[in-house]
């Protein structure tokens, strides 16, 4: 991986995104299998929204959910069928509405009453029925469920506790087939127990939702809140034990006569890319300041916020870092903070590293760059200009490697 | 005067951040061992602002200040002398 590296800096400069379509593919397989294929896979755009890799996943995950339709465009640019996607958020807007509804768009996840009476109105006016999902806000998320976002008064999804009014209302619009339910309520969870457990309040809801409302979904998404070990220090959670715990689950889901067909979804977004992804950084100026040793790099927190703390974090973590193309007896270390080529301080990389010696003009890269990396990040600030990214793919023993970025200087 | 003691860490934790007592000694890493969480630290920090009597700038907010219970403490300890 290091001389693919080093030859990527070489030939498309730095910093750059370097993504390995190997490692993507090899999760959504390990995904499709460990589940015995009772899931289908569907892909957060969120996550990485590159035209490039969406068109790459197409051969490994059945759908994708977009939030927007900017992600629509990505979407359909790539290869998508509009069929094969659903669209979530809870500020949808009555132009991007009308956009999905036009496209065929195949469901659109309703955050609430108003939002589909809206969608109603504008299916109608087209002359259309419009399939929807209705997202369910739980009442209780398991501790330790990652970033939060359930019990909490929230702007997703239709609060548990307000689902029969809800669904008396929703049952009324024209033009609308409910045809199921969405649940999404955490994400970076590394705790098998509090996945295992989000799984069960899942499908407790759902069991519920078709008791109360005689409602027998052909869909139910499951939004995953898969986590990756971002940090040293964190482990990933074993998949196969996990998928062993969520089987018998899944059967006492669908043991019900009225949910036996239903099709299963799994809606995951960093899992899938996450980990396949680099940062890739080279060293401009080495500063000694005040008995500290600072690494000055040409990439920052304008191409890559998360890293440096300030994407939903308040307490900065260092990512896994590492120098490209280390000499493996590399006992010469020194401790380092890693910082942008931006005029503030909070455009820190990484606090206190501990690397090999670093030279002017070495190679510095972070790991778990693949999602939530350069599309989450203020790139137009102090004007420099984007990273490229770069894939990386095999084929018949052989690599190659694509420049697919799309953002320029202007646009993104 | 405001006082941040380690009986009232504890019983915050336990009561509002939904820990069990046995689950955490005074050197136990609360935010880097996932016990607590980013919203759960912004919580956290305006109790140790309310009750100890200081005042955290966002450089403060570091592993090494607020990753656990005898760290917080020096820190509140430190910013009172």
């Amino acid at each position: 991986m290091n001389s693919t590296l080093v030859d990527i800096a070489q030939s498309f400069g730095t910093p750059c995104y370097v993504y390995f379509m190997e490692d993507i593919a090899a999760r959504c397989e390990a995904l499709r299998q460990v589940f015995a294929q009772r899931f289908q896979i569907s892909y957060a755009v969120k996550a990485n929204p590159n035209v490039g890799l969406l068109q790459r996943l197409r051969a490994h995950i059945d759908a994708l959910d977009i939030s927007s339709a900017g992600e629509m465009q990505h979407a359909l640019r790539a290869g998508w069928q509009p069929q094969c996607l659903s669209f979530t958020g809870p500020g949808k807007r009555t132009q991007e509405l009308v956009a999905a509804v036009t496209q065929g768009i195949g469901h659109i996840v309703v955050e609430s009453v108003p939002e589909a009476r809206t969608v109603s109105q504008i299916a109608g006016a087209c002359g259309t029925q419009q399939d929807i999902l209705v997202r369910l806000a739980p009442r209780h998320i398991p501790r330790g469920f990652g970033l939060n976002m359930a019990g909490k008064p929230s702007q997703f999804g239709i609060d548990e506790e307000d689902l029969d009014g809800a669904f008396a209302a929703l049952k009324t619009l024209p033009n609308l087939r409910i045809r199921g339910y969405h649940i999404y309520s955490g994400t970076q969870c590394l705790d098998a127990d509090a996945l295992v457990e989000h799984f069960e309040i899942c499908c407790e809801l759902f069991r519920q939702c078709v008791t109360r409302h005689a409602l027998t979904p052909p869909v139910l998404v499951f939004g995953s809140g898969f986590g990756i070990p971002y940090y040293p220090g964190q482990e990933a959670f074993d998949l196969g034990h996990l998928a062993a715990r969520v089987h018998p689950v899944l059967d006492v889901l669908l043991q019900d006569d009225r949910l036996r067909h239903a099709v299963c979804m799994l809606e995951t977004g960093r899992y899938l890319v996450g980990e396949a992804g680099i940062f890739v950084t080279r060293v401009i100026r080495i500063k000694v300041s005040r008995g500290t040793r600072i690494a000055i790099c040409d990439g920052g927190m304008h191409h890559h916020l998360a890293a440096c703390g300030h994407l939903g974090t308040v307490v900065h973590r260092n990512y896994r870092i590492f120098k490209v193309n280390a000499s493996v007896d590399a006992d010469d270390t020194a401790t380092y903070d890693l910082v942008g080529p931006l005029c503030t301080p909070i455009d820190t990389l990484g606090h206190a590293v501990e690397l090999p010696a670093l030279d002017e003009g070495d190679l510095i890269g972070l790991h778990c760059s693949g999602a939530y990396g350069l599309t989450a990040s203020p790139m137009h600030f102090i004007s420099h200009p984007p990273p490229k990214e770069i894939v990386v793919e095999s084929a018949r023993g052989r690599s190659s490697v694509e420049d697919i970025s799309q953002c320029t200087a202007g646009a993104c | 005067m405001m006082v941040l003691d380690r009986e009232k860490l504890r019983r915050y934790l336990h009561e509002k951040q939904g820990l069990a007592p046995e689950d955490f000694e005074d050197d136990t890493l609360l935010f880097s061992s996932g016990l607590i969480d980013s919203f759960s630290m912004v919580d956290l920090i305006m109790f140790i602002e309310d009750t100890g009597g200081v005042r955290v700038h966002p450089a403060d907010v570091t592993l090494d200040n607020f990753d656990s219970i005898e760290r917080i403490l020096a820190f509140v300890e430190a910013r009172c002398a």
